[in-house]
């Protein structure tokens, strides 16, 4: 049977945009609910909220972006509630702070696992932030979610953020395995010296083992990494530490620059997708 | 079952001097679930296609992700998420349009980035692909 593809659109029905393009913003197969990515736009398109780039206006679009997600997720039969992963990509840094306090307390006592990324924009000027999801529905079963903490507990590179959220490092859904987005952190905050891109990113795989360990899972049911990187110098020495770490089980890899990640301190950030593999 | 890992290389072969060499690949099957390398200009024999022109780096990546997903036993109506990585905002229109175009009538859901480069230079746009093989037909 195929997947629902919850209201489908065309780009070209939006914002005057000349391109066409069928989408749909949920896909819901089976066991896992795909979301277009959500911003401070209306859900019909008819207007942006917050247009003028202040901190103000991200935790305007935030606001939005997060009603608009609980709406869609209800139409899936889904909830906030089972959220497993979120990236938040923001284009300033300056709006990390008010997204995120947005982004917690709507997702109070969820615990996702958490990718912060700067880039440098998105489909239209205005949107300043643009929120991706990976949902599992629970069915009854809540998911395993490890290593919870409160993000104002933790630290992002060497600084404390009051960014208000709880989040975890694992989430075990079904046969899917969530990470948090690893950094050249100790996975207890305790690196007193984060050294190069290649340093950190031996760092994160490290902890990428650990955590799929403590998820019963292994480097083995790694299917897919996202390596980010702040400066194209990082890239080989990031890319080549998480490759010897994997050693000969080869993965789907992607190599994107950005322009920053949860803090100045950090140079590299592996996403990392598993699915655990049946013996 | 193990995962099926599809098209494995060596790192050697594609980045510049040979000197890292580590395993990769270009599409892991987990099950049902199918996940593809980031899909650039470069084709499957490692050429790369479209040097400075965007849409022509989307339409060889759109046209590896057709490959791709059929060798792993999926098909382009099988793909549920896109994200689309572009360097610069100049490109939006002219790659979407052309990924469009593959993907006619599929309705993915999709996230688009601006962002300030990707692997090598020559990139100017990624695409990401997860497809999801319905239960029935796996």
């Amino acid at each position: 049977m195929p997947h629902d593809r919850l209201r489908k659109f065309n780009i070209r029905d939006w914002f005057g945009q000349g391109i066409d393009w069928d989408g749909a913003m949920v896909v819901r197969c089976a066991e896992e609910i795909y979301v277009t990515g959500v911003n401070g736009s209306e859900l019909d398109a008819s207007r942006t909220h917050g247009t003028g780039h202040t901190a103000e206006d991200a935790a305007i679009q935030a606001e939005v972006a997060l009603n608009n997600l609980k709406i869609l997720l209800a139409e899936a039969g889904a909830s906030l509630d089972d959220i497993c992963k979120i990236n938040v990509y923001i284009s300033d840094r300056a709006y990390r702070i008010p997204v995120y306090r947005t982004i917690g307390r709507h997702l109070r006592g969820v615990h996702p696992v958490s990718t912060g990324v700067i880039v440098n924009g998105f489909a239209r000027p205005e949107i300043l932030f643009t929120l991706d999801v990976c949902v599992v529905p629970q069915r009854g079963t809540p998911h395993t979610r490890l290593r919870r903490y409160h993000s104002d507990d933790a630290k992002y590179g060497f600084e404390r953020q009051k960014i208000g959220c709880d989040f975890c490092q694992v989430v075990i859904a079904g046969r899917r395995i969530y990470l948090r987005g690893q950094m050249g952190q100790t996975l207890d905050d305790s690196l007193a010296d984060m050294g190069d891109a290649g340093t950190q990113a031996a760092q994160a795989m490290r902890n990428v083992e650990m955590l799929l360990g403590e998820a019963g899972a292994g480097l083995r049911d790694i299917t897919k990494i996202i390596l980010y990187a702040t400066d194209r110098a990082h890239l080989a020495p990031a890319r080549a530490a998480v490759l010897s770490h994997l050693g000969e089980l080869p993965c789907a890899l992607s190599e994107i620059i950005v322009k920053g990640l949860a803090s100045p301190d950090l140079s590299m950030e592996v996403d990392v997708f598993a699915v655990q593999s049946q013996e | 079952m193990a995962h099926q890992r599809f098209r494995k290389f060596n790192t050697s072969s594609v980045y510049d001097g040979g000197r890292i060499a580590n395993d990769m690949c270009m599409t892991v099957r987990a099950g049902n679930i199918i996940f593809l390398r980031g899909q650039t200009g470069f084709d499957l024999d490692n050429k790369f296609v479209g040097k400075g022109d965007a849409a022509a780096q989307a339409d060889q990546a759109m046209k590896n992700v057709r490959v791709l997903l059929e060798e792993a036993g999926a098909k382009m109506a099988d793909i549920c998420k896109i994200t689309t990585y572009i360097t610069d905002r100049a490109y939006r229109e002219p790659v979407y349009n052309v990924v469009g175009r593959h993907l006619k009538g599929v309705f993915p859901c999709g996230t688009g980035l601006i962002v300030n480069g990707l692997a090598l230079p020559e990139m100017l746009v990624e695409i990401d692909i997860e497809a999801v093989i319905p239960a029935d037909e796996a």
